[in-house]
């Protein structure tokens, strides 16, 4: 009987050993899943750049996959729902839904996924963190440049994304109690062009046509700003003012013109980056928090500043 | 472990009692065990790190030797690159001399290629007059304005290379570019013409030229004189503000290769500056070692201790339970042993010294036991000589004998016969049972064998005579009582009782070195050879000479085995029995006897 306890005893050693081995032998990779809302749109393709930046400074291997273009939330939840089902070590996620993606969150968070959430925050309090824009500062932003050089009384349009967009709802916000605050600016209903610029431009077109006292349109971001442009420069009307958030090399070409006042810069490959390494840090341990990325104004003067262009036109080689 | 266990089963197969475990802490097996572990874990944990830190070393150098090589190829590939822009570019300008900027302009899509975005010349107010593309230039930009513009007509050099900028000639396109921009002058017409020439390079080149595979994940990016990134594989993360963990700092970038660190460890960097832009080639490596390699060899090496160090657990608990294996069923076959349990020595197998103990062990229970049965059966035989002695000393029919003797001396009327006989009876029966004593000496043993003569010889009528001769040296010797008695009735009854006159029996008692002798002659008719030859063995059949064989063991119990009777006879001519004893004057301890 002795024999056989030396006997279990020597096993559970060698088992013991083995168990080791798997665990320090193999340097771990963590396995991130980024969800966005639209891979094949360029703000997305720099969140992921930044964030394969940030793999490969921690060595982990990111995933983007979302759906194609952004729509309705629904698509993003089964993308998010098969990814958990992967197990991935983190899920990097862009709510497509403030609301209606905090269920789907929190079935990953109940199934031991640590969630990130990037510029796009969800109306739940478990997930690790949210990187990205301060978006009621962004929209405050917004007006800040709008009241400085709309002088007087008028209207303002406003060209939003999405209806339940967390980050629609809080630049706007922090845009009209701005503008309400600092001026006499009545600002119009907003507008929806549904991240598409095509749709934006309809909806700029149908606004200008609908009121003749437009001095301004604030578009919220970058593919409203692109219809809205677009609308204004098609109409030839350089007199109402064009105010947006982010800026593309389209819209750049738009500001040269002189339909585009100003635009106010995101960081997406900051976000990218940083909110894959708050992923990876919180997988190691570390205390992490929300974090938000800059934020950049800039107008015909600055938009060929090194540290403007660096960030407007992308550096494809 | 197969005999080990055999052993093993064999000791644990006794019925259950508390037994000593070899799980103890301090059990040898556990003490061996654990010091062998942690000696050869030792020696093995200080011999990889030896190795690794070694081998570390020699990868970091190899590293740091191919890095340098790879930076400095590269370097002299984007020299050349720079070189081969500048000679397009006089190319170009000998062109302007040639032939008319309309036709020039047709002529200049031979210079083309993947790399160059545009190849365009300008005249001093910024009109454009010569470019490769078709497409007309954008007018609302002042290229005047431009700093490759007005770095090229006021800087004294050749040529001047741009920092990487967004070109933007073509509305709505708006390329990262490097501008390599010269004035240029030509002769049109008689009259001499100035203006500045462009040659916008975009980064597919550079990038292609900068992607050499470095060890271990390293890189090799450009900067300017300033500090300012030319390029870098991580471009857009540098323009979004981000800078990559391991750049090394402005301050470590002096010409050549040097070891510095950064980016949480060391990193191997080496510059090198071009001779045709005021440029540098940095080739930046992490200098891990072993870990480089995909944590690939680092796995081997922890695979191989963990290996080691199990076997060596497996191989130091084997080896100290062959030790200790032996010693444990040794103390539990000496724990029963020591209890008197009948057990067969186990054999005890194992180690050399184990097997040895164990063999001196078993050899000492047989002894012992051996030693037992010899007590035992020694204790058997006094205690038998014993009930013969008291035979002896109250012959029944010695007693009857004699008062038959004394009641017909006493019809006779032989008053005086009658007194002897009796006063020799008394005398012989006085010192006979005299007391607990087993021991007397020499003179009052002869005195006895007298006493008993007187009797004997009254009632053989006087048919013999016998003499009795004692050296004073050794009558007050030690002997063992009624030991001549027996020998005397051997000679009277088988011996001079057969005579009917003139038989003699001559008793003597002297020292014979360190030995008391005594010796009794007859002049009988002897022994039969057949039977002198097993006169003293013990051999119950054997009826004959019971007297004497009687005599002979008590003797050697007594006194030794060296000592007892020696009989000599011959046939009617006499028998002589010589009793030998040892010479003592103290009568000795009470030997064993109950």
């Amino acid at each position: 009987m002795k024999k056989r306890i030396a006997l279990i005893l020597v096993l559970v050693l060698l088992l013991g050993a083995a168990g080791c081995l798997a665990g320090f032998g193999a340097k771990r990779e963590y396995a991130i899943d980024l969800i966005v809302k639209g891979t094949n749109m360029d703000f997305w393709k720099s969140v992921n750049g930044g964030a394969q930046a940030a793999a490969s400074d921690y060595r982990a291997t990111v995933t983007m996959t979302g759906p194609a273009i952004e729509k309705d939330y629904q698509q993003q939840a089964g993308i998010l729902k098969s990814s958990v089902a992967q197990r991935p070590d983190a899920i990097v996620l862009a709510a497509a839904d403030y609301e209606k993606m905090a269920r789907p969150v929190q079935n990953a968070v109940d199934a031991g996924i640590p969630v990130v959430m990037v510029d796009s925050d969800v109306d739940s309090s478990r997930t690790v963190a949210y990187v990205g824009t301060d978006n009621l500062a962004l929209g405050k932003k917004l007006a800040d440049q709008l009241c400085r050089q709309v002088k007087g009384s008028g209207e303002v349009g406003v060209v939003s994304f999405m209806q339940n967009s967390f980050p629609a709802i809080q630049r706007e916000k922090g845009f009209r109690d701005a503008v309400r605050a600092n001026s006499r600016l009545a600002v119009l209903d907003t507008v929806y062009g549904y991240s598409d610029s095509a749709q934006a431009e309809k909806v700029t077109e149908e606004l200008v046509a609908k009121h003749p006292k437009l001095k301004a349109v604030a578009a919220l971001n970058m593919w409203s700003s692109e219809g809205a442009a677009r609308a204004l420069s098609k109409l030839g009307r350089k007199d109402i003012r064009l105010f947006a958030i982010d800026c593309s090399p389209e819209l750049a070409m738009y500001m040269e013109d002189g339909v585009l006042s100003v635009a106010l810069l995101q960081n997406p490959y900051q976000m990218g980056y940083d909110s894959v390494e708050t992923a990876c840090r919180y997988l190691r341990g570390d205390k992490v928090g929300d974090k938000f990325t800059d934020i950049y104004s800039v107008d015909i003067t600055t938009l060929f500043d090194d540290k403007y262009e660096q960030l407007i036109f992308p550096f494809e080689s | 472990m197969p005999r080990a266990t055999r052993i093993f089963r064999q000791a644990g197969g006794a019925p259950k009692r508390r037994r000593p475990s070899p799980f103890h802490w301090n059990s040898l097996w556990m003490l061996t065990a654990a010091v062998t572990l942690g000696i050869s874990l030792a020696a093995v944990l200080a011999v990889t790190k030896i190795v690794y830190s070694h081998a570390n070393q020699t990868i970091n150098q190899s590293i740091e030797q191919s890095n340098a090589q790879v930076d400095s190829n590269v370097a002299s590939s984007i020299d050349q690159y720079i070189h081969e822009m500048v000679s397009i570019s006089d190319s170009v300008a000998n062109l302007l001399n040639e032939f008319p900027a309309a036709e020039l302009n047709r002529r200049l899509f031979v210079f083309l290629r993947e790399d160059i975005e545009t190849i365009a010349v300008f005249d001093r107010n910024g009109t454009p007059l010569v470019a490769t593309d078709n497409r007309a230039m954008r007018s609302d930009i002042s290229v005047t304005q431009q700093s490759w513009f007005t770095g090229a007509s006021t800087s004294g050099r050749r040529y001047l290379i741009s920092q990487p900028h967004v070109q933007r000639l073509y509305r709505g396109e708006y390329p990262w570019v490097i501008t390599l921009s010269r004035s240029v002058s030509w002769v049109q017409n008689g009259s001499k013409y100035y203006g500045i020439m462009i040659v916008d390079m975009n980064f597919s080149r550079i990038k292609y030229l900068c992607s050499r595979d470095l060890e271990s994940g390293g890189y090799i990016y450009i900067t300017d004189q300033m500090g300012d990134v030319v390029y870098h594989p991580k471009q857009q993360m540098i323009y979004a503000g981000v800078l990559p963990k391991d750049i090394p700092s402005e301050e470590n970038l002096s010409e050549g290769s040097s070891v510095v660190d950064g980016g949480g460890g060391k990193l191997a960097v080496c510059v090198r500056t071009l001779s045709n832009a005021a440029w540098r080639v940095v080739g930046v490596t992490s200098m891990n070692g072993l870990a480089t390699y995909d944590g690939g060899p680092d796995t081997y090496v922890e695979v191989a201790i963990l290996l080691l160090a199990a076997a060596i657990l497996a191989g130091s608990l084997f080896i100290s339970r062959q030790m200790v294996q032996p010693l444990h069923n040794l103390m539990t076959l000496m724990g029963r042993v020591s209890k008197g349990e009948e057990t067969a020595p186990a054999p005890v197998t194992g180690i050399y010294e184990a097997g040895r103990l164990g063999d001196s062990f078993n050899r000492m229970v047989t002894r012992i036991r051996q030693l037992m049965v010899q007590v035992r059966t020694e204790q058997e035989q006094l205690h038998r000589s014993e009930l013969k002695t008291l035979n002896a000393q109250i012959n029944p029919h010695f007693l009857y004998n004699t008062l038959d003797s004394v009641v017909w001396l006493a019809q006779s009327g032989d008053e005086k016969h009658v007194v002897q006989m009796v006063l020799a009876l008394s005398k012989y029966f006085r010192l006979s049972l005299s007391g607990a004593k087993d021991f007397i000496t020499a003179g009052e043993e002869l005195q006895q064998v007298e006493n008993y003569l007187i009797i004997q010889k009254m009632r053989f009528g006087d048919s013999f005579t016998y003499q009795i001769t004692c050296e004073d040296e050794v009558r007050s010797a030690q002997t063992p009582k009624i030991v001549l008695q027996p020998i005397v009735e051997n000679a009277i009854v088988h011996g001079v009782g057969t005579l009917s006159e003139g038989g003699k029996i001559l008793i003597e008692a002297h020292r014979s070195g360190r030995e008391l002798e005594f010796s009794v002659r007859d002049n009988g008719c002897g022994i039969k050879p057949d039977v002198l030859a097993h006169i003293l063995e013990r051999n119950p059949s054997s009826r004959s000479g019971i007297g004497l064989k009687n005599v002979h063991q008590r003797i050697k119990l007594a006194c030794g085995q060296e000592y007892g009777l020696q009989v000599e006879s011959e046939l009617d001519e006499g028998t002589v029995v010589r009793v030998r004893l040892p010479l003592r004057y103290d009568a000795p301890q009470k030997g064993g006897a109950e």
